[in-house]
């Protein structure tokens, strides 16, 4: 299976929004060549600003053009945006409702070979929180596209994790994405398995196991509904995520399921309060944090034998 | 004043005025907006300072040095003005000069004094933050500020 750069879908797709949307603006922290951006600038100049390496002046630059009636994409690694200026998305972005989409790049452990201070794990737990603030996370590159399509027509602030790697197509061209849905990518009986990102290409064609596969692709708003309807139907629960246990989904997910009388078995699998580390090969990274698939498969087991 | 520079950079053909004060120097979000607005020569945004030389918990230059402020702003590129904060003939001349700059955004230096006219509080950054006033100095006040 050929993997496609959801980094590279990203700058292209903004490419083609910005024909036809010319109050669309990208105001970039100093790593558009890493987000694709190269194109963006050389054909929008004007629509183009460099706030430089200043993370919680860019976050307000970017909220006051959005009052000016702009749409605006600030662009840059997830560790840095919205990790060093959450305050200032809090304020200037979150409490404006300004139309800011907040571009978090190199997310979750396979940014490995940048290592711990860029492997941004509470970037999900940062944004879940803030009011207004919608999060959406594409599993690959053809949901990057349907996303940025949808979310540059809402006035709503938002935030858009990437990850680093390219990654296998797991969603379909033509599938359209909704605010607040998610879609389920397999149906069965014995399971519901949530994951969102590129962990979910991991997760489609798991051996010998009769399951609901649902790409949460959008984390907030939630599609309460669907997880719901599968949990009850399935009884057992397993969420995926390349992210802090702490704040992440899955615990979302858990509140979810208990405040509406359900109590499956239930597992997470996530990052359990350990920063990340260095490794150019992205299998034994994963390994490590249990994320693999032997972990996977040791979990999917004791939750099946369980009753 | 980040802020102030996207509302200025969306609408060039208005005048932004940003109000900010002295203690809000030692914010590192301030020189990183400075420096945005000089490199984009907003030349239609306006930051009044009010540098009455204290903030909530002592003065200014005890808390953290901020050097001086008309050279940092114009270190960086802004047309600085220096005025007599309780003026407002000065203040309206400096405004005008603002108004009509080319190509850079203005910082407007407006020496102040803090609390003043009232003769207890005045540079008493214990005032500050002061909720509410003793009947004695609620009256002193007025009095000194001529209000019968």
């Amino acid at each position: 299976m050929a993997d496609f750069s959801l980094r590279t879908t990203f700058g292209e797709t903004l490419l083609e929004l910005a024909k036809t949307n010319p109050l669309l603006y990208v105001v970039d922290i100093g790593l558009y060549p890493s987000l694709n951006l190269v194109g963006f600038k050389k054909r929008y100049p004007t629509r183009f600003i460099q706030a430089g390496i200043s993370e919680a002046n860019a976050a307000a630059v970017a909220a006051g053009l959005a009052k000016t009636g702009k749409t605006v994409f600030l662009t840059s690694f997830a560790c840095f945006s919205p990790a060093l200026n959450w305050g200032v998305i809090r304020q200037s972005i979150c409490y404006n409702q300004a139309n800011v989409k907040i571009i978090g790049s190199h997310a979750g452990l396979a940014s490995g070979d940048l290592g711990a201070t860029h492997q941004m794990l509470e970037d999900i737990a940062l944004t879940k929180t803030l009011p207004h603030l919608q999060v959406f996370v594409p599993a690959d590159a053809l949901e990057t596209k349907a996303i940025l399509k949808v979310i540059a027509q809402s006035n709503l602030p938002s935030y858009l994790r990437l990850p680093r790697p390219s990654s296998p197509l797991v969603t379909k061209p033509a599938t359209v994405f909704t605010i607040g849905r998610s879609r389920l990518l397999r149906t069965g009986t014995q399971l519901t398995i949530i994951s969102y990102g590129t962990m979910v290409s991991a997760l489609t064609t798991l051996k010998s196991l009769s399951y609901d596969l649902i790409n949460c692709s959008s984390i907030k708003p939630l599609d309460s509904n669907l997880i719901l309807a599968s949990v009850a139907k399935t009884g057992r629960c397993l969420v995926v995520e390349d992210h802090q246990l702490l704040g992440g989904l899955g615990e979302t997910i858990a509140a979810l399921l208990l405040e509406n009388g359900l109590a499956p078995r239930f597992k997470c699998l996530g990052v359990d309060n350990q920063f990340g580390r260095s490794s150019h090969e992205l299998t034994p990274l994963y390994d490590h944090y249990s994320l693999g698939p032997d972990s996977i498969n040791t979990t999917i087991t004791n939750l099946i034998s369980s009753k | 004043m980040s802020y102030s520079a996207g509302l200025a950079l969306g609408n060039p053909s208005s005048k932004i005025v940003c109000l900010t004060t002295d203690g809000e120097q030692e914010e590192g979000q301030i020189w990183e907006a400075a420096a945005f607005a000089a490199t984009y020569k907003l030349r239609n945004l306006i930051n009044i300072i009010d540098h009455n030389k204290y903030q909530l918990g002592g003065s200014v230059d005890k808390m953290q040095s901020i050097g001086s402020l008309p050279d940092r702003y114009s270190e960086l590129g802004w047309q600085v003005i220096e005025v007599d904060g309780h003026s407002f003939s000065s203040l309206q001349k400096a405004l005008k000069t603002a108004a009509t700059t080319s190509g850079t955004p203005t910082c407007l230096v407006c020496h102040t004094t803090f609390a003043s006219g009232i003769s207890f509080m005045e540079n008493k950054f214990e005032f500050h933050d002061v909720k509410s006033l003793t009947p004695a100095q609620y009256r002193r006040a007025r009095s000194d500020l001529m209000i019968f």
